[in-house]
């Protein structure tokens, strides 16, 4: 079975599957054009690319709804055909900047390796909004070294905390580590790798907190742990800590996260304990 | 002149049979409750195997099973078998049931591009092209 053959049967049995939820989202179309139109779009994925690509550029080019052009965009980069990718990039470069952004984010749906390098440039010249586009459709693709090499390069902190953010929702904890190895461990790169998660960052984030050499480190390291859901370590911290105030910390942090260690210490400290 | 004009004529005549055969604007489903299905030639040159259930004279439910194509649930094992359906006679009686529009509209318009043949493509264009 070839791959556009798996993609029908797969894309058919999503639809098929999500009938309730399309029709209850056709239902908020009121205009009986609008939902033949979304129905029509649909059902060009199943339909030759070569077919498929002049009529999503007509319904692009002509006067619809957003919510039209929005799945015409789905269904374009669902055409694997350069100028299909070409189109897209150059819808991304569009003037309104609600077409572009979504333009990006079908180019990371996708996964086109040519469009996806072409976002690079938009990431450059683009504002805030479009970088955003870039870095979701960066993530949507699961292109990595990109962010990396958007955080590495970054020319202010704000864009180096938006790339490093998405790297820790994508995972990358390696990526996060290098990074660390030039600027140490910031207030960023931490939280980043709560986002990340996992038993390695828990690890990390202990040591971090333990041997950090400011209180905004500290805090980052416990955000981290929060954003992480790690309550065992926040609540080994607690054990070991004999400073009051910091005890109230951590102590407040599990409250936060709705531990069930703090049953554990009530307990203690109704039997006299810490 | 009149033996090319006669034969224009009788060429005009056979094209029309052809296209009229073609289109197969006969067929359609029985009416009694009950699951239906015929074959046709499916997009990707396979055969596509299309069911309806009716219930008081009209379609409720739609399927299609074929090699690469799997729409709307597992095939009817009771379904009374209708026979090899031209693509286009049966892309006209779904047809019939785009509008108006309701929770069939989609499913028929989906069904129909699985067909072979130009008249999807000619259908789904005339679909996103109509203006708001």
């Amino acid at each position: 079975m070839t791959i556009r053959s798996r993609l029908i049967i797969a894309t058919i049995a999503t639809l098929a599957a999500s009938t309730s939820l399309a029709q209850s989202a056709v239902s908020d179309v009121e205009d009986p054009n609008e939902i033949l139109k979304i129905a029509a779009l649909e059902a060009l994925i199943s339909a030759p690319p070569e077919r498929a690509l002049p009529l999503v550029i007509k319904v692009l080019d002509a006067n619809n709804t957003d919510e039209v052009k929005e799945r015409a965009l789905f269904v374009l980069s669902q055409i694997d055909l350069p100028e299909a990718q070409a189109r897209l990039l150059e819808l991304a470069r569009s003037s309104d900047p609600e077409l572009s952004a979504e333009a990006v984010r079908m180019i990371g749906i996708g996964g086109n390796e040519e469009a996806l390098a072409g976002l690079a440039e938009l990431y450059s010249t683009g504002d805030q909004d479009l970088r955003e586009a870039v870095l979701e459709a960066y993530m949507i693709a699961g292109d990595v070294e990109a962010v990396y090499a958007i955080a590495s390069n970054a020319a202010d902190a704000e864009e180096f905390e938006g790339a490093v953010e998405m790297l820790g929702i994508m995972g990358a904890i390696d990526k996060l580590r290098v990074l660390s190895e030039s600027s140490g461990y910031t207030e960023e790169l931490i939280q980043a790798l709560g986002l990340a998660g996992g038993d390695d960052v828990n690890a990390t984030l202990m040591d971090i907190y333990r041997s950090a050499e400011t209180d905004d480190i500290r805090e980052a390291a416990l955000e981290g742990m929060l954003i992480s859901g790690y309550d065992e370590g926040v609540f080994e911290l607690y054990k070991e800590s004999n400073d009051i105030n910091e005890k109230r910390d951590l102590l407040e942090m599990l409250s936060i996260m709705d531990s069930d260690k703090m049953m554990e210490v009530i307990d203690a400290a109704l039997q006299g304990g810490r | 002149m009149k033996t090319t004009l006669r034969l224009m004529l009788i060429l005009l005549f056979v094209a029309a049979v052809i296209t009229s055969e073609s289109h197969g604007a006969n067929f359609s489903v029985p009416q009694e409750d009950g699951w239906y299905t015929w074959q046709v030639e499916a997009a990707d040159g396979s055969q596509l195997q299309v069911y309806a259930l009716m219930d008081a004279g009209q379609p409720v439910k739609f399927r299609a099973r074929g090699d690469s194509i799997c729409f709307s649930g597992t095939s009817v094992k009771d379904a009374q078998d209708l026979g090899f359906v031209t693509a286009d006679q049966s892309i006209i009686w779904l047809q019939g049931f785009i509008y108006p529009v309701g929770d069939l509209s989609s499913e028929a318009i989906l069904l129909i591009s699985l067909h072979a043949g130009e008249l999807p493509i000619d259908i789904l264009d005339r679909l996103l092209s109509a203006a708001f």
